[in-house]
């Protein structure tokens, strides 16, 4: 039986390119709902998140998409029974899709990531030993103390890297969503929403901060659909 | 696809490297099949477990760190936080579950533990 992969959600007037397939090489069709339309393909079932032909397939149509319109990037793997559910789907979220459609218009979304330098991630400074011997229960707790302690302090340094990557950044997005992470690979991971014509001064202003970070060394991914500001989260099933 | 890599100031394998850890990252949901449902659920009681007994872990060392406990009280706890964590080890064998699947991701408020 088959199911449909949803893809994309524009509006109907953008229509849709030429020749451009889906996941499977599945021909991409309009499910329309009266100015909007979901961009889809017929499936016989969910793909996995391991199967990465089909992811590639899924971000190859939406970027493609993504070059000529507006389009809200659909999660991959969101897939709905028939045609009947897409349409509801449509109608029922129909107000907070026009208005990412509106939001979103003319944006892209650049990823970046902070990771400690292999020399940076040091550990914090070690306290003196706990006289030992210890017991059992005793050396447990100083040892997750430890951690805890650890932890800590790379997450305060990740705050520190976070708050220098928002003052010389957010000048030059219209969203940001920026995580403080406590492992010792990485110390912050962002998503920007960021005008098309900014990604330039966004990749200077990269290269100013990387003059002045020492800890971290950055990494910036894109240009991406804006995944990480669609604001509605509509469930496949 | 055009190469997606806008910026660095890395060595491109470290980052690279960096990058394959995420994939572990990406959401996996909980398989509603009647044969998965069982170990879906789980793995969410025992995430909620796992939440709990970091919270009780976190209170304590407070508690040492604020010196309110007794030396024998110490023992006690330490003892018991201990087999907590074997226990917990031993159940995740038994489900055949990794430390990191006993999370789960709360979207805009990141990761739970």
């Amino acid at each position: 039986m088959y199911a449909v992969y949803l893809y994309a959600i524009q509006l109907v007037k953008h229509g849709l390119p030429a020749d451009l397939a889906g996941i499977d090489g599945a021909a991409l069709r309009l499910v329309q709902c009266d100015e909007l339309a979901a961009v889809v393909s017929e499936i016989q079932q969910a793909p996995d998140v391991r199967e990465l032909p089909a992811i590639l397939a899924h971000e190859l149509a939406v970027e493609t998409l993504m070059a000529s319109r507006c389009v809200l990037p659909v999660r991959f793997g969101t897939v709905l029974s028939d045609e009947r559910a897409v349409r509801s789907l449509l109608a029922h979220h129909e107000l907070a899709f026009r208005t990412d459609l509106t939001r979103l218009d003319g944006c892209v979304e650049l990823g970046l990531r902070a990771l400690w330098r292999s020399d940076g991630a040091a550990p914090a400074p070690a306290e003196p030993d706990v006289p030992s011997p210890l017991s059992a229960g005793r050396r447990y707790l100083e040892g997750r103390r430890q951690v805890l302690r650890q932890e800590q302090h790379l997450l305060a340094r990740a705050t520190a890297i976070s708050e220098q990557l928002h003052a010389a950044l957010d000048p030059l997005v219209r969203a940001a969503v920026v995580r403080r992470c406590r492992d010792a690979q990485t110390a912050v991971t962002a998503s920007y929403l960021v005008e098309r014509g900014d990604i330039g001064s966004f990749r200077s202003a990269l290269g100013d901060l990387s003059a002045v970070f020492s800890e971290v060394q950055l990494l910036c991914t894109g240009p991406w659909p804006p995944y990480s500001f669609v604001s509605t989260r509509s469930d496949g099933q | 696809m055009d190469s997606k890599i806008l910026y660095t100031d890395g060595d491109i394998d470290r980052l690279a490297r960096a990058l394959e850890q995420s994939e572990a990252l990406l959401p996996s949901r909980i398989n509603a099949d009647p044969e998965n449902v069982e170990r879906g659920l789980v793995k969410l009681v025992l995430t909620l477990i796992e939440l709990l007994r970091q919270l009780m872990e976190r209170q304590a060392l407070h508690r040492i760190e604020a010196g309110s406990l007794s030396d024998e009280e110490i023992e006690r706890l330490g003892e018991t936080f201990l087999k907590l964590t074997n226990r917990m080890e031993e159940l995740k064998v038994v489900f055949g579950l990794e430390g990191e699947e006993l999370n789960l991701d709360l979207g805009p408020l990141g990761h739970l533990l």
